[in-house]
């Protein structure tokens, strides 16, 4: 290859950039008006759509000092909706996390029938609008459901519950691991674990020293924003939970109690934490892809 | 250790990749499987290695059956086409990862396993890459590693999957004659693919060549070479002239040249093709005066390389007559575009058409 370019060069005595008009510009490059004009709207529409909200969500929960700020999370029902909010991401991650792996690996390094449809499936979540996947869950579990009879004679409780908001979330954040490792699985196909098992590796060994090593950037990425969501998730736990403050309230509903009850700054401060949550689910998002950039060759 | 491929059948949905092949590979034999893509030859060798299962057949290593093991149990040692390096790690723990993922008991100490991981690096020549990550290594390096992890799980055959494909051709010809001489220092029963018949020609001891799922002809290269079984092989390897003539009384007929002595006309009558290879075809200048049988016009030369290629329009064959010939004899014709020459040839194969 650089043998030929070398020798098309010197058929080619004319240097290329030398034959062009001084003036002209690269095919891919814009008038200084344009991409000043261009540079500005993205900044606008950045301020005014991400930037400022952030601002306001901070200043409002700020606003009556640092003191009010503070003890809006000392009262028993923030507190029980931050322990909430926590214990459902530990359970729904996790859940995810496994589910996520499994799912990308049946899908990349097999071959079976219905596959497309499966991989159709995983994206229902997204598709479906929160509320309908909450609803789903009370038309299963509800007293007027199909398990409803069942559940109340048993004496188990998932809709209006803790299971209930836990079963949503799972189902709300399911797609986001599977789908950030399959086109990752995709494209790294299954040369490398072929090799692995041909070397005498067993396939748990294939997975932990080959398969996941090569994912695991991937991974925590999709786990990342899987918790993110997790977290922050409104509509379809709103549906479940069925708002018994201290009891079923994650962060995001008791954020909408108290700004319904007009307490503004302790509803700006608890929406703070969970906007803290996103940036530094961002930050770290960065960081991630940043340390995926490099290491690809 | 020997391979004995028994009326293997595979089939891909309602692709036939491969139709009861058979082939008995001997302990310590070099074997190209050949082929065009689609042969089914990759195939073949991923069953040897136990990654694709036959649908019917046997194949048995060292007399042994292997068709029920899976590829964890057979040992064999496989390069594939692009590597497969495990590309998270180093150089040195992709060649000790065979070594390392053996069950306990079987397992090498830390030490050995150093020990033999320094000894293979050092066969392949790349003890100084120990610490580089693959991509961090050019395409003959990689090919390098690749060869030593297959070899440190010391398997009972080594399979190569297009060993030298993604090379370009001065690594090629470096790599193609080292593993030659790999091989022979070693001994162990070879098996590697490969679509480049110059390569197969001149690595391996025996030549498998494949088509559509069979197997065409097996035998040395100068076997396949010189005495190609049917018209697919004298096609596929090197150039040949193919060339529509009549037989009659046994005796093969041809407006545009003169033919010597062709193999296969016996029992042959009516239309029929024969293969010629453009070395096997004399070149005399024409004397002038009226045409004659053979005579036909130079219209192309190409006279770069150890042998110069001609072009020769005659007027009994549809596409110009192909014709080698050393570089001083060419000098001695003193021949240029448009000259006027009679060709003869000296040997070919007519192979009746295959009754349907």
């Amino acid at each position: 290859m650089l043998v030929e370019a070398q020798t098309s060069d010197m058929l080619l005595p004319i240097p290329v950039a030398a034959a062009r008009p001084q003036a002209a510009l690269a095919p891919r490059e814009e008038s200084p008006a344009v991409r000043l004009a261009l540079t500005a709207v993205a900044l606008a529409f950045l301020g005014l759509f991400i930037v400022l909200p952030l601002v306001v969500v901070f200043s409002e929960a700020l606003q009556k000092g640092a003191a009010f700020y503070f003890s809006a999370f000392a009262e028993p029902a923030a507190t029980a909706a931050i322990r909430l909010t926590l214990l459902t991401a530990a359970i729904a991650v996790p859940v995810n996390l496994v589910f996520g792996v499994t799912a990308a690996w049946a899908i990349t390094k097999f071959e079976f029938r219905g596959k497309s449809f499966l991989i159709t499936l995983i994206d229902l979540p997204f598709s479906v609008s929160p509320v309908i996947s909450g609803l789903v869950f009370v038309l299963l579990f509800g007293l007027q459901g199909w398990l409803g009879p069942w559940l109340a004679e048993n004496d188990i409780k998932i809709v209006f519950a803790v299971p209930g908001i836990v079963l949503a979330t799972i189902f709300v954040t399911f797609p986001f691991v599977a789908r950030e490792l399959i086109p990752l699985m995709q494209e790294q196909g299954t040369a490398e674990e072929e090799a692995a098992i041909v070397l005498g590796a067993s396939g748990w060994q294939t997975f932990w020293r080959v398969t996941l090593p090569n994912i695991k950037w991937g991974l925590l990425y999709g786990v990342l924003l899987c918790n993110a969501r997790a977290m922050g998730e409104f509509g379809a736990v709103s549906v479940v939970s069925g708002h018994i403050r201290g009891l079923t309230n994650t962060m995001p509903l008791h954020i909408e109690i108290l700004y319904n009850e007009y307490n503004f700054a302790a509803a700006f401060a608890v929406a703070s934490l969970l906007a803290l949550l996103a940036l530094v689910t961002l930050v770290a998002k960065s960081l991630l892809e940043l340390r995926l950039d490099r290491r690809k060759p | 250790m020997s391979i004995d491929i028994v009326s293997i059948s595979k089939r891909f949905g309602d692709f036939s990749a491969l139709k009861e092949v058979d082939l008995s590979v001997r302990k310590g034999e070099l074997i190209a499987l050949l082929g065009p893509s689609g042969s089914g030859k990759t195939t073949l060798l991923r069953i040897i290695a136990g990654l694709e299962w036959p649908e019917s057949g046997d194949i048995r290593i060292d007399g042994e059956s292997a068709v029920s093991s899976g590829a964890r149990e057979r040992r064999v040692g496989f390069v594939f086409q692009h590597y497969a390096l495990f590309r998270h790690m180093t150089v040195f723990d992709n060649v000790a990862f065979g070594l390392r993922v053996r069950p306990k008991p079987l397992r090498p100490s830390a030490v050995e396993i150093k020990a033999r991981v320094d000894e293979l690096m050092q066969l392949v020549q790349i003890d100084w890459l120990a610490g580089r990550y693959p991509t961090e290594l050019s395409g003959g390096q990689r090919q390098r590693v690749a060869l030593a992890r297959a070899l440190a799980i010391e398997p009972r055959v080594l399979l190569l999957d297009e060993p030298f494909g993604a090379l370009d051709a001065k690594v090629r010809k470096e790599l193609r004659r080292w593993l030659r001489q790999l091989h022979t220092e070693m001994g162990m029963t070879t098996v590697f693919v490969t679509h480049d018949q110059e390569e197969a020609l001149e690595v391996a001891d025996r030549v498998v060549v494949m088509s559509q799922g069979r197997i065409e002809q097996i035998g040395t290269p100068e076997e396949v070479y010189a005495h190609p079984a049917n018209p697919f092989v004298y096609e596929f390897l090197g150039n040949v002239n193919r060339l529509s003539v009549e037989v009659r009384n046994g005796e093969a007929r041809h407006a545009g040249l003169a033919l010597g002595d062709i193999e296969g006309v016996r029992g042959a009558s009516g239309e029929a093709p024969v293969y010629i290879r453009p070395h096997d075809i004399e070149v005399v200048p024409s004397a002038g005066g009226p045409s004659t049988d053979g005579e036909g016009t130079v219209r192309f030369i190409a006279a770069a390389g150890p042998t110069v290629r001609l072009e020769i329009e005659t007027p009994g064959a549809a596409s110009p007559i192909e014709v080698e010939l050393p570089q001083a004899a060419y000098r001695a014709l003193a021949l240029t575009v448009g000259s006027r020459v009679t060709l003869r040839a000296r040997r070919g194969r007519l192979f009746a058409a295959r009754a349907a």
